[in-house]
């Protein structure tokens, strides 16, 4: 099967960079990293110096508190004795004590009444009024006094560098005279508490709040230099790191472009070093797969030989060579004669064993002297540069004299291999490659016609130009037919011979000619099997069948078609897949295809077609053998083909009514099948007495002129059921009635 | 010669209540007495007025008043002469109807400055602070200083924050700090940082109470109850004899006991103990 071509590229096969989209990305890795890392440190330092901050804030107000506290109960103590007695020593000290520390602006002392007492200040203006307490600051800081935290301060978080204290100065006295039993103990709550006045604090600790910001302010400054210093060296240590990637662009560019042999440069980092390795590994592994993906393409796979498709590209430069001027070349058909015998009598692996013993011999034979190519079956083409016609005609006799000694044994039989070889000479580019594979092969047919074991020289005849000129053009109306979608499918009905319906539609291939009409098969198909046209045609076939069903099934939900086959679409490893993605893309249940494939063709490629026919089974779809009795028609290989139906050949129902022979044969394939659980169709039924006497003899279905020819779109009949077929089938009723009725019944 | 009967002091005693310091002199008075009348101001059940009624009407000779507010009591109802001892704070009002005479609350500073200067034969310079009223203690204070070779250093405060500051102005200039009784200027927050301030000054502090020496102080120079009782039954004997006027208002005690934190004693004249003991000479009885 050959895939869809890539919808990415124009009419010459190139890719169609207008629709590519430009998947280069714009971002560059090294300012990514660099931003994520430069952004995270800026969070992480911003949030640092915010900590800073706060931490400072806090460390300083909480020592702030500290501070104020122990100057206000220092000034409590100093200041006491202010309410007691004149004492100008009593002021000096205070204002030693307030001039002492800059960040109390003012201390004030108030009677108990709340107007002030004395006031000192670190102010520069001394002229600031004394204001005596409100009310409230009075009530309030009265009932202060004895308690556990005798003071009232007013500071907050927002204005943490300003604090004003307010307190208050009492007395207390033992209250028992002598103290002769005083016990300390004991006597602490006995003290009488006189309140003497009030002492208010202004502190101002702007000036650390001040420094703290100024350390801040550093701090920062420090953070973005070490940020610009560390983005900076990043960027440099990243970009040298990242050059090992960079410096991989191109080898994996040459990679992409084919080039297996590139070479990566090591790499010093160990993650760079494993890319490499994988890279290299990669590259490896497709250099592996490319030989054997080539190998595959180019070789045939039981051989070892250059396939059909290798060997034509081959032939194609050697004409371009000789075109050029450089000598004259030859290429050598060779077919093996009676090459079906060994098939017949002994199976196709021994066919194969000798094939390959034959390619082995053709490739000692012609040395490095030419290209060996199998070109299908039993048929092996040979390239001979540089050579005479008289030297291409000892090779051939070389080739046909080693041919004949080779001594083939297979189950105690002997064989010799005997060759007719067809020859022409390439001196020019008046042929093409297609042109003188066909002048080669009439050759060897002459060869063959002439006796076999023996070579021949093509020589133009009018009648063979023309043959050959015919030949070609098929090749290029197929491919046009191809390209412009000139194929057309044909439906041709086949009924169950016991009730009359349409079970299922045969399609068949059909040409448009030029002047309208319809090609039959048999006038393209060998040309297109000749010039390698099969695959495409068997592709094109699927694809377009599988459509039209999903489109008739719309009205005609049980329609089912049966899709003919070539020998290559068997031989496609992605048979089965590629089915599978077409029934699925067309949502047809597998069951509604079925399959044909030739008695010939399945014995030829027994192993193979095996694994296909399963594969098909396997997805619902079923199989089956067309123009059986024409070939081997050993009944043993049905046992080893799975199929679903049998189809007799044309060959036994033509002279069905008047031969007793052809009907017993009938009869018997018609038992045979179902014995083997398969089902019965019998082609070229003209006749409506062949239709009954088939029904007689026990074949299930009927396909021919006389149930319907084929048509454009597939048409449902239904036929007039015979007697006979109508009484086997009642008979099959009663059977299984009885069978039920006698059945056990439960309890 | 025929032994002269002693005198029979007929008295009655007056606590201000029972704390212990008053009920060991009560005690005391009760050996040497025999069994007076004892009156506690603190029984609410009898009111002081009716307490002193029956005192009148039991016909003793004199009250014996301990503690300040008995004293003050015994002045206000009492219809014979009052004894005060325990007093260390007595404003005596003018229009006393009875003769009022004390014995000294504290035993004499002669005897506690010798002793002190004998368990620390440095001390140079002692400060005392008192409140107002006492110019005869500080005069004794500076005799007694004087005959041991000392100076002292007073201040007179009107409260207990003027005393803890001038205690600590005070503090780097003394050796020794005499923390009298006068609970008008005293607390118990000042007592403490007194004592703390004093360990900072390596001020030594001689108190008035051995409980004191739990707060860490060194010496304690308290009075012997015993002396305390015979000096007032000596001073109610002069009363009721009618030699009252020749005896001084207040009569100074003869004993002192002086403890130290590594060991507590009794210095007196009749008997002495102890390692670290000291005490002065006893003067004899008035």
């Amino acid at each position: 099967m050959t895939p869809n071509a890539p919808r990415s590229t124009n009419r010459k096969g190139q890719p169609d960079a207008r629709r590519q989209p430009d998947r280069r990305g714009k971002r560059v890795l090294i300012h990514e990293i660099l931003s994520l890392q430069l952004a995270i440190t800026a969070v992480i330092g911003a949030l640092a110096i915010a900590g800073l901050y706060w931490g400072g804030q806090w460390v300083l107000q909480d020592n702030y508190s500290r501070w104020a506290l122990q100057w206000t109960e220092e000034l409590n103590e100093l200041g006491a004795p202010l309410y007691l007695k004149g004492d100008a020593e009593v002021l000096l000290r205070l204002e030693t004590f307030t001039a002492r520390y800059p960040e109390i602006d003012r201390v004030t002392y108030y009677f108990q009444d709340g107007t002030p007492h004395h006031s000192i200040d670190n102010m520069r203006d001394h002229s600031l009024p004394m204001h005596p307490l409100s009310d409230d600051a009075l009530e309030k800081v009265s009932g202060l006094v004895g308690s556990d935290t005798p003071y009232l301060i007013d500071s907050s978080v927002f204005d943490a560098h300003t604090f004003e204290i307010l307190a208050p100065i009492w007395t207390e006295s033992i209250g028992s005279d002598g103290l002769f039993s005083f016990d300390p103990g004991s006597a602490a709550g006995d003290n009488a508490r006189n309140l003497a006045g009030f002492v208010e604090l202004e502190l101002d600790f702007s000036y650390f709040h001040e420094r703290l910001l100024t350390n801040i302010k550093i701090a920062t400054s420090v953070l973005l230099l070490l940020l610009v210093v560390s983005g900076f060296i990043g960027r440099r240590r990243l970009r040298r790191a990242l050059t090992a990637i960079s410096d991989l662009q191109q080898p994996i560019a040459e990679l992409a472009k084919g080039n297996l042999a590139v070479e990566f440069k090591p790499a010093r980092h160990r993650e760079i070093s494993e890319i490499v390795e994988a890279l290299e590994s990669t590259a490896s592994a497709l250099g592996e797969r490319n030989e054997r993906l080539s190998r595959l393409a180019n070789h045939d796979v039981l051989t070892g030989l250059y396939n059909r498709r290798r060997f034509v590209e081959e032939l194609r430069k050697e004409v371009h060579k000789v075109a050029t001027g450089r000598g004259e070349s030859a290429l050598l058909f060779i077919d093996l004669d009676q090459f079906k015998y060994v098939n017949d009598t002994c199976g196709h692996p021994a066919g194969d064993r000798l094939i390959r013993k034959v390619a082995d011999q053709l490739q000692r034979c012609v040395g490095d002297g030419g290209t060996v190519g199998r070109f299908g079956g039993d048929e092996f083409t040979v390239l001979v540069t540089n050579v005479t016609k008289t030297e291409a005609q000892t090779l051939a006799e070389i080739i046909l004299e080693d041919l004949r000694k080779v001594v083939h044994v297979e189950d105690d039989n002997v064989f010799h291999v005997h060759c007719s070889i067809g020859i022409t000479m390439i001196d020019s580019d008046k042929f093409d490659h297609d042109d003188l594979i066909s002048q080669a092969d009439i050759a060897c047919r002459d060869a063959k016609t002439s006796g076999r074991n023996r070579l021949a020289f093509h020589s133009m005849t009018e009648r063979e130009a023309e043959q050959m000129a015919a030949d070609v053009n098929w090749v290029g109306k197929l491919r046009e037919a191809i390209d412009k979608n000139l194929l057309l499918l044909r439906y041709q009905p086949i009924v169950r011979i016991a009730t009359g319906e349409t079970s299922h539609h045969e399609v068949l291939l059909r040409m448009k000619s030029e002047r309208g009409g319809m090609i039959s098969p048999d006038v393209f198909l060998p040309a297109a099997v000749r010039f390698g046209l099969m695959a495409e045609i068997d592709t094109w076939l699927i694809e377009t069948a599988i459509a039209e069903l999903a489109k008739y099934r719309v009205d005609t939900p049980d329609l089912r078609f049966s899709l003919n086959l070539s020998a290559n679409a068997f031989e496609a490893e992605n048979l089965t897949a590629f089915v599978l993605s077409e029934l699925t893309r067309h949502a047809i249940p597998p069951d509604c295809v079925t399959f044909e494939i030739t008695e010939s063709l399945a014995m030829r490629h027994l192993s193979h077609v095996e694994k296909q026919i399963a594969g098909l089974r396997e997805l619902g779809c079923e199989v089956s053998l067309d123009d059986f009795g024409t070939g081997y028609s050993s009944f043993s290989y049905l046992q080893k083909l799975p199929v679903d139906y049998i189809k007799i050949d044309g060959s036994f129902i033509r002279e069905l009514v008047r031969n007793p022979v052809d009907q017993k044969m009938v009869r018997m394939i018609g038992e045979i099948g179902r014995a083997a659980g398969m089902k019965t169709i019998a082609e070229y039924v003209q006749t409506g007495t062949a239709f009954t006497l088939l029904g007689r003899l026990g074949i299930d279905y009927a396909q021919g002129f006389y149930i319907g020819r084929p048509t454009a779109t597939p048409i449902r009949k239904t036929m007039p059921v015979p007697i006979d077929a109508r009484q086997a089938k009642r008979r099959r009723k009663e059977n299984k009635r009885v069978r039920h009725n006698t059945r056990p019944r439960p309890l | 010669m025929e032994v002269p009967e002693p005198f029979k002091v007929e008295a009655a005693i007056v606590l201000s209540d029972r704390s212990p310091a008053f009920e060991k002199v009560a005690t005391e008075l009760g050996s040497l007495l025999g069994q007076p009348l004892m009156y506690n101001l603190s029984d609410k059940s009898l009111p002081p007025e009716d307490a002193f009624a029956a005192v009148t009407e039991s016909g003793v000779a004199v009250v014996i008043a301990i503690g300040l507010p008995a004293a003050q009591a015994a002045m206000s109802w009492s219809t014979v002469p009052v004894v005060y001892c325990q007093v260390f704070n007595l404003e005596e009002p003018d229009d006393l109807s009875v003769p009022v005479k004390g014995v000294a609350s504290i035993p004499p500073l002669s005897l506690q400055v010798e002793a002190w200067k004998q368990l620390d034969p440095e001390l140079q310079h002692i400060g005392a602070i008192l409140g107002n009223g006492h110019e005869d203690l500080i005069q004794e204070a500076k005799r007694a200083a004087a005959a041991n070779g000392v100076s002292v250093h007073y201040r007179i405060a009107n409260s207990d924050r003027e005393a803890l500051y001038m205690f600590q102005r005070m503090a780097p200039r003394i050796d020794g700090f005499w923390l009298f009784p006068d609970n008008r200027i005293l607390s118990v927050t000042v007592i403490e940082e007194i004592v703390r301030i004093a360990a900072h000054h390596r001020v030594r502090i001689a108190v008035f109470n051995d409980s004191l020496l739990e707060m860490g102080v060194a010496v304690s120079t308290a009075s012997v109850e015993a002396d305390i009782a015979a000096t007032v039954v000596a001073v109610a004997e002069k009363i009721i004899t009618g030699t009252g006027d020749m005896i001084p208002d207040l009569t100074p005690l003869d004993a002192v006991k002086i403890s130290t934190r590594t060991a507590i004693g009794e210095q007196s004249d009749t008997f002495a103990a102890g390692t670290d003991e000291a005490g002065g000479a006893p003067k004899g009885r008035l």
